[in-house]
């Protein structure tokens, strides 16, 4: 094998070898965006390196409740930044609509739920939008109507946030990828545990546990759904998750 | 008599820490396979999630960098799929300039690794994955058949290849090189100097 094997000029092993520093900002925006999805990288990027690995030791310690104790913690810092970053946005334009808002929510809504655990396929939920969650005319107006950054209202920022996170564990599932799909969720669980796009977040992470072989888990998921929310339009769909389930 | 206790397994680190031991690996891996220098940062973003939804697979026992260019490599491979990431070459680096090496010094190792990489773009990415993980990261071939899941032949096949298909290629990178610099050596017509103006053919 040796001898067919060219070996490779000193100058250019040399030149291959040349490593350079990654540009520092391209670090920071990377970790700043893994954070925003990883909340062990939110507090790690508090105190990188060794220090952050001793306290997310100390809650590995505890075993699995530590990890919960320590997920809560992170979405805490996260909401409390988040409340932060808002505080000092500037006041929200006010908008008088003429209508009421649930029409710019329905095809918001329609988009995104009705049996959408049927990844693949255009959305067959009729226009149901009495049962979903209502947001309010703020966020309808801010749907429908782009403003500047700047005169976003904070509800429409979060609904925003809320959407994408579940936009990319969406996309993430239909990748293949429930694991990733998995930490999203979980990601938005931390930061909106009751937020608007809550009984979605909770139906997806079913199909998620279902695809990732976590059968029992998404069993018992689905069963807290429904004692949680027995009235929601998501329930048909966990259901038959459930049922077509291995 | 006590029972001696028996080594704990190595812990398998959490992602915080990896993200900031290897960050700057990842990033110089994805721009070795050929990923362009504004492409970089999303896909080491996209290696960063892929490796924190399988950081409980990692075997603690092993050296973490092969792992981490399994990982590179496929993000890179499919960022190469797509058509219009296809043909792109490696763009002009940005990057810090070391005070303690001499302006010519710096110059003449600038123009190297740019011929280098320019010959490294013309491999075959399967090709330059082994050549990479084998000549820079100094990985041994059976560990990049395993972490490449490839047979170890191939593996030692696509080296061979790798190697000479690097050699031939900047062979005709430097000839490339030469003929671009004898021809801007060369005077342009009109210019009044040189064999390529028509000074006093009238």
């Amino acid at each position: 094998m040796s001898d067919s094997m060219p070996p490779l000029d000193r100058r250019v092993l040399a030149s291959l070898r040349s490593d350079r520093p990654a540009p520092s900002d391209a670090r920071s925006r990377v970790r700043g965006r893994l954070a925003a999805v990883i909340p062990a990288m939110a507090l790690s990027g508090a105190s990188a390196g060794a220090g952050s690995s001793g306290f997310w030791r100390r809650f590995g310690g505890w075993g699995p409740h530590g990890m919960a104790v320590a997920t809560f913690i992170a979405g805490g810092v996260t909401g409390a930044t988040l409340l932060a970053t808002l505080s000092h946005a500037p006041p929200p334009r006010i908008v008088y609509v003429d209508r009421p808002a649930p029409q710019a929510v329905v095809s918001e809504a329609s988009t995104f739920s009705g049996p959408p655990l049927e990844l693949a396929g255009p959305t067959r939920i009729p226009v149901a939008v009495p049962a979903a969650p209502q947001p309010t005319a703020a966020v309808a107006t801010a749907l429908s109507a782009p403003a500047s950054p700047a005169a976003t209202p904070p509800h429409a920022s979060r609904f925003a946030e809320e959407r994408r996170l579940l936009d990319d564990a969406r996309a993430e599932l239909l990748q293949g990828e429930p694991a990733l799909a998995i930490a999203r969720l979980d990601a938005h669980r931390a930061r909106f545990a009751d937020g608007m796009l809550a009984e979605e977040r909770d139906a997806m992470e079913v199909e998620a546990l279902v695809r990732a072989g976590r059968v029992d888990e998404a069993r018992a998921e689905a069963a807290a759904f429904k004692e949680r929310s027995p009235r929601s339009l998501f329930l048909q769909t966990v259901e038959a998750t459930i049922a077509s389930a291995p | 008599m006590g029972v001696s206790p028996s080594p704990s397994p190595p812990r398998v680190p959490e992602i915080g820490a990896v993200f900031d031991e290897h960050f700057d690996y990842v990033w110089n891996t994805l721009r070795r396979l050929g990923v362009r220098e504004s492409d970089i940062e999303d896909l080491s973003h996209e290696v960063f999630l892929k490796v924190h939804a399988r950081l409980d697979q990692f075997d603690a026992t092993r050296p973490m960098r092969p792992w981490l260019f399994g990982f590179a490599y496929r993000v890179a491979a499919d960022h190469r799929r797509l058509a219009r990431h296809r043909f792109e070459v490696l763009g002009a680096p940005v990057e810090a300039v070391d005070p303690m090496v001499a302006p010519d010094e710096r110059l003449e190792a600038d123009e190297e690794r740019a011929l280098v990489e320019a010959a490294l773009e013309e491999l075959d990415l399967d090709r330059r994955a082994v050549l990479v993980l084998h000549d820079v990261d100094e990985v041994p071939i059976p560990a990049i058949a395993h972490e490449l899941g490839i047979p170890v032949n191939t593996a030692y096949s696509r080296l061979r290849l790798a190697r000479h298909e690097l050699a031939a290629a900047l062979k005709r990178q430097r000839k490339n090189r030469y003929a671009r610099e004898s021809a801007s050596a060369w005077p342009k017509p009109g210019t009044g100097h040189g064999p390529g103006t028509r000074r006093g053919a009238l």
